[in-house]
């Protein structure tokens, strides 16, 4: 209907044409149509975790996603800066040594308390504050990392699973998209045997 | 987020943007028409089918750059009939196309082509006798009926994409309605004669 009474009141009375045409609007595309549209509408779309790349790129731009983009670039920083400062410490490695001498304890010498209750379970570098007050009472700490399959999974083994995805659906181009992606936001992230020569890298 | 509950405008930015999803629901709503629509206008399958996916391709290349300036419906509309235009421009009949405005030879073809008594009492050959009728109807008419028929755009939104007033299209409207009507009634009578 519009928005002229008199011309509804005209359409109103053909109405039956109206019916009857609709009675026979029964045409549709093929599928092999609908697939091919569909497919060409999915290439060079390259989906993000989350939201896409176009969206948080322009929003960041934008300054609609300013909070996080800020706590993504601090976060970046402080990784650095701690890694600069303080050596990675390996399982098993006590931190409370002086700087550049670090000593190696068997397992079984750790205080009992230390192995039943760790104080962290993460591979994290930067201990917590209390382990700044274990290291000022001299109590050696212990990193031990968390057993697989326990920890929640990280990002990048959901941009892995992404990438494997595309890859599963036949879609190279997007693939080796979303990996430069995740290389830029993971350098130095091990990735599966083989993938590289799969994404024909 | 819902995609389903979105504009086609909204939707639209959310391909742009790289919502592949957004685009199928997109596709969905308005591809039966779109077809009909060009089904149509061409009365041929195959080149229905060519143009539609002409159009939708357009869509898709140039997603880049879509703003919303209008509704979505003009947009595709309005890219649809370029290319309908298009192609009578290459086939030189276009211009005998859009001077064919009066609706006498739709009465001819349609005495010309009456059928029987029995095929007018089944409902399902009324409709496609419709669908002929609208085939021979003039090419202006046919397209603000198709417009609003299968589209269900407005009187305004078809004369933004026809480029015209929205009297024009009024006017189209009615002599759509009135030549059909009257090839239709015409088939009634010739019925009735035969009984």
């Amino acid at each position: 209907m519009t928005s002229d009474p008199q011309f509804n009141d005209y359409l109103r009375q053909h109405s039956d044409l109206s019916d009857l045409y609709r009675q026979g609007a029964a045409e549709e595309p093929s599928r092999e149509l609908d697939t091919q549209i569909l497919s060409e509408s999915r290439k060079h779309v390259v989906p993000q975790p989350g939201t896409s790349s176009g969206e948080f790129l322009r929003g960041v731009f934008q300054l609609k996603y300013w909070p996080a983009a800020t706590a993504m670039v601090a976060v970046v920083l402080v990784t650095v800066a701690v890694n600069i400062q303080v050596p990675m410490p390996e399982p098993g490695v006590i931190h409370n040594s002086p700087p550049g001498k670090v000593q190696q304890i068997p397992t079984t010498e750790l205080p009992e308390t230390d192995r039943r209750q760790p104080t962290h379970t993460t591979g994290s570098t930067l201990p917590p504050a209390t382990d700044a007050q274990a290291l000022k009472a001299g109590i050696p700490i212990v990193t031990i990392k968390a057993p697989s399959g326990t920890a929640d999974p990280e990002p990048a083994e959901i941009w892995l699973q992404k990438i494997e995805q595309q890859l599963a659906d036949g879609r190279q181009e997007d693939a080796r998209k979303l990996y430069y992606a995740f290389r830029e936001l993971y350098p130095g992230k091990k990735i599966p045997d083989g993938l590289l020569s799969r994404l024909g890298m | 987020m819902l995609l389903s509950n979105e504009s086609d405008e909204n939707l639209m930015l959310l391909y742009r943007d790289g919502t592949a999803a957004a685009f199928e629901v997109l596709y969905g709503r308005h591809k039966s028409a779109l077809y009909r629509y060009l089904l149509r206008q061409l009365e041929d399958r195959g080149l229905a089918e060519e143009i539609f996916q002409d159009v939708w391709m357009k869509l898709i290349r140039s997603r880049e750059r879509y703003r919303v300036k209008a509704r979505f419906t003009t947009l595709l509309y309005r890219i649809a009939r370029n290319r309908v235009i298009d192609h009578y421009r290459s086939r030189l009949h276009h211009n005998a196309l859009m001077n064919e405005t009066s609706d006498a030879g739709l009465k001819q073809q349609a005495d010309d082509s009456t059928p029987g008594a029995e095929q007018i009492l089944d409902t399902a050959r009324q409709v496609e006798r419709l669908k002929v009728l609208i085939g021979q109807l003039p090419h202006e008419q046919r397209e603000a009926f198709l417009l609003h028929q299968e589209a269900g755009l407005s009187l305004e939104l078809i004369a933004q994409i026809t480029d015209t007033g929205r009297e024009t299209v009024k006017s189209r409207l009615r002599y759509a309605f009135a030549g059909l009507r009257r090839a239709m009634s015409g088939d009634q009578r010739e019925q009735q004669r035969d009984k």
